[in-house]
């Protein structure tokens, strides 16, 4: 690298630079079965967005589980979450 | 931004701002308890993973057999104790290390230097010292609507008579191979089991009796009538393995059964004289493939956070 950003532990190891790829956390929140929520947030505006949801409660083997569904908005800010019957955490990441 | 702290990879993607949070190494843990599991059909294991953590854990495991994985759950069950719940096909004793993440508010740092980004109220966004995420690589996959690639066939048709232990519900199809970038010497996986499917078939029997004369198909004479059918059913949630450098979608049979029904009928010399029906069984709860949508896989260094 001859030019960017290195960032070292302790012993001297590299630990984090320029070259590295990461997905950086803008929101976490919870969506209960049943519900659905609307999300802006700013920061996503051009950016590569990723939308991920896990239950809370493990799927029952005697019922259901329908997961939501998670979208990103034309608007390209605004995550919308709605569909499912099971309570999720949604995680709203980008790069 | 007018003001605050950004930097970018080489591909202008943003890896440490002061609008949003890294992700931090918090721990590995390696010894779940085995919370449920069956070995029909291929057979499972519900791991649970409990870990302590003042905010939302993102987790990441290993895979260390060929076998499928996934992550059907995660609590906050009391305080700071979350339970993770994670599943895997077949029969074996050899488990997933979990790799646990959060941001940095929930790691604590013991280094006296680093580097840290604080976002604009005040609490850390980035912290050098506490071995944020690297991703290596990732992708999106998408399971196969039929766990099975051939027919059910060749089952019992009276009073579910092959029971569960036969491997015609043995779950046997799945995607093509995922590249996700090029894989470490020690992948870990963020993955989340969202896909469920149900597959069922139905046998049935017919048995026809004449005390008398069969005259034309007709029975003159007391006469019988039997018919049965039964139907095995097999559950199926999604999970991932590891095909050399690729990744695959596939299915982890979770739950099995069958149900079966019986009717008879009587008469003599044409009159019809009683019958009777009678089932039994368990059912399934849903007969339906859900869930289907293509679902993230996340991949980063277990080496690199150890």
């Amino acid at each position: 690298m001859s030019y960017g950003l290195n960032l070292y532990k302790p012993d001297g190891v590299l630990g984090f630079s320029s070259d590295d790829v990461t997905w950086n956390e803008v929101a976490f929140f919870q969506v209960s079965g049943g519900g659905s929520a609307s999300n802006d947030y700013p920061v996503l505006y051009g950016k590569e967005v990723l939308l991920v949801q896990m239950m809370i409660n493990p799927p029952s083997t005697t019922a259901k589980s329908i997961a939501h569904t998670l979208s990103l908005a034309a608007n390209l800010t605004t995550v919308n979450v709605s569909g499912g019957n099971q309570d999720v955490y949604v995680l709203v990441l980008m790069k | 931004m007018s003001y605050g702290f950004l930097a970018t990879n080489n591909n202008d993607e943003v890896l440490i701002s002061s609008d949003t949070r890294n992700l931090h190494f918090l721990g590995k843990y390696s010894s779940p308890s085995v919370t449920n599991s069956s070995s029909s059909f291929g057979g499972f294991r519900e791991l649970t993973y409990t870990i302590t953590s003042t905010v939302t854990p993102v987790p990441f495991f290993d895979m260390p057999t060929a076998d499928y994985y996934g992550i059907i759950g995660i609590k906050n069950t009391t305080g700071n104790t979350w339970e993770i719940k994670l599943i895997r096909s077949g029969v074996g004793s050899v488990y997933p290390s979990l790799y646990v993440f959060v941001d940095a508010r929930g790691v604590v740092a013991t280094d006296d230097y680093g580097l840290i980004v604080y976002m604009d109220e005040g609490t850390p966004a980035f912290d050098s010292r506490r071995n944020p995420l690297v991703v290596t690589g990732g992708t999106a996959v998408a399971h196969p609507s039929n766990p099975l690639t051939t027919s059910i066939s060749g089952l019992a048709d009276s009073q579910c008579g092959s029971g569960i232990t036969h491997s015609e519900l043995t779950p046997d199809n799945e995607s093509v191979a995922y590249s996700a970038g090029t894989l470490p010497t020690n992948p870990i996986y963020h993955y989340s089991s969202l896909a469920q499917a149900e597959r069922e078939a139905s046998f049935s029997g017919y048995d026809e009796d004449c005390l008398g004369l069969n005259v034309y198909g007709g029975c003159i004479g007391y006469g019988t009538v039997d018919s049965w059918v039964s139907t095995y059913w097999g559950f199926y949630r999604g999970g991932i393995r590891r095909d050399g450098t690729s990744i695959r979608a596939g299915w982890i049979a979770v739950l099995g059964g069958c149900y079966w029904s019986s009717w008879s009928d009587s008469d003599l010399i044409g009159i019809d004289v009683g019958g009777g029906s009678s089932a039994g069984g368990t059912f399934p709860y849903s007969n339906e493939t859900i869930n289907l949508a293509s679902t993230a896989v996340i991949v980063a260094d277990g080496d690199r956070h150890a």
